[in-house]
């Protein structure tokens, strides 16, 4: 039923289950930020840390909410809705690059603006589910170097003090250059891998067509 | 989940949107006040409903100080580490004097002093092999300073246990050697 076939009270069902799929999607997307928030840090005190998305992950999240909403993979009703649903998706967007990017370092500025560049591929897709794909590879290429090969790298990279040569803290300097790396307790992949199945449900979402509307 | 006649809005949605509220408050609380555990949420409400906030600012200012002394004895060399530790030191001291505003009795109080004490101690203390160094270089001075004003700070508490006046004036004494190496000139 469209609101053309139903006249007023088919407009105001349309509206409703416009509001209703917005609110679907932003209650994902706000779990995505919560759980995308919490680290679980495997040394020191802190039995949890809240960390939000810092600048490069946000603008990063713009930029990425813009390049599918322009293929139609994120839809924008018109209005105050609109204005949610963004605010949502911004957030829940850069709350993703906070967990797939890398601590601070040298390799964080390589990714980020290759993941950067990669938004013009995903733009440059004919529709949404070609932009969907272009995204979902630039996330799991994200999460295997974040989880596959930070760690590594973190225990393959020491070297022993050489007698009055302290190789060791002249290594430890070099490895924070490149990533600063902080372990986290094993549950924190678990959270982050929620908060991006949660993203991932929320475009799913929206995809839902309202069969009441 | 149907629309009213009247454009009502169901009792489900409003539900939805509560959910959104309380998920989004509870992030922006979390941003802002980040705490560091579950007992830090608990005594930070317990706190700021003004239930029994003595016993709530003890509470937080033990985790804390437990926590850092920890965290400084199991990575000691973690630069990182024993900024936080430092930080959280902090603010168990802040916590213990808190504690003594809400403190009923003497004895609450010197409770109190107790933790702000020992707070104190273990920063004095890791103060001070920061800023030491190797025999051919220079100490830290300024950091030295900061450690003595530290153990100073808590030798001027009136109801700390002898045992920690005792450990807090062996820990001064070393500090002032460490300031002042050659006290014959």
């Amino acid at each position: 039923m469209t609101p053309d076939d139903a006249g007023p009270r088919g407009d105001v069902a349309a509206r409703g289950a416009a509001r209703r799929q917005v609110l679907a999607t932003s209650l994902w997307l706000a779990a995505a930020v919560l759980l995308g928030g919490l680290d679980l840090p495997a040394r020191g005190f802190e039995a949890f840390r809240f960390a939000p998305f810092g600048l490069v992950a946000g603008l990063l999240g713009i930029l990425y909410v813009y390049a599918l909403s322009v293929r139609g993979a994120i839809r924008v009703p018109a209005g105050w809705l609109g204005v949610l649903a963004v605010a949502y998706w911004v957030a829940g967007t850069a709350t993703a690059f906070r967990v797939l990017l890398p601590p601070p370092g040298l390799l964080q500025v390589g990714l980020a603006l290759g993941v950067a560049l990669a938004a013009g591929v995903v733009a440059s897709r004919r529709d949404a589910h070609g932009a969907l794909t272009a995204a979902a590879i630039v996330v799991a290429l994200l999460a295997v170097l974040r989880v596959g090969l930070v760690p590594v790298f973190e225990a393959r990279s020491e070297l022993p003090d050489w007698g009055p040569l302290r190789l060791g803290g002249a290594v430890d300097a070099l490895r924070d250059l490149v990533v600063a790396y902080a372990p986290q307790r094993p549950a924190a992949e678990a959270l982050h891998f929620g908060a991006v199945a949660c993203i991932a449900l929320a475009f799913r979402t929206q995809f839902v067509e309202n069969a009441e509307a | 989940m149907t629309e009213g006649s009247a454009g009502r809005v169901p009792a489900l949605e409003w539900a939805g949107w509560g959910l959104l509220a309380v998920l989004t408050a509870t992030t922006l609380l979390l941003a802002l006040l980040r705490p560091t555990g579950p007992g830090e949420i608990l005594n930070e409400i317990r706190l700021a409903a003004g239930v029994d906030r003595y016993a709530a600012a003890m509470a937080e200012g033990n985790r804390l100080y437990s926590g850092a002394a920890a965290a400084l004895r199991t990575a000691p060399e973690d630069p990182r580490q024993r900024t936080r530790a430092y930080e959280a030191l902090g603010q168990a001291v802040e916590r213990f004097r808190q504690a003594r505003e809400h403190a009923e009795n003497w004895g609450e109080d010197q409770r109190a002093q107790i933790g702000i004490g020992n707070a104190l101690y273990v920063w004095a203390r890791e103060l001070l092999k920061d800023a030491s160094g190797p025999w051919y270089r220079g100490n830290d001075e300024a950091t030295l300073e900061r450690a003595q004003d530290l153990v100073d700070e808590a030798l001027a508490l009136p109801a700390i246990t002898g045992g920690q006046r005792v450990r807090l004036e062996a820990l001064r004494k070393k500090i002032h050697r460490a300031i002042t190496p050659w006290p014959i000139l």
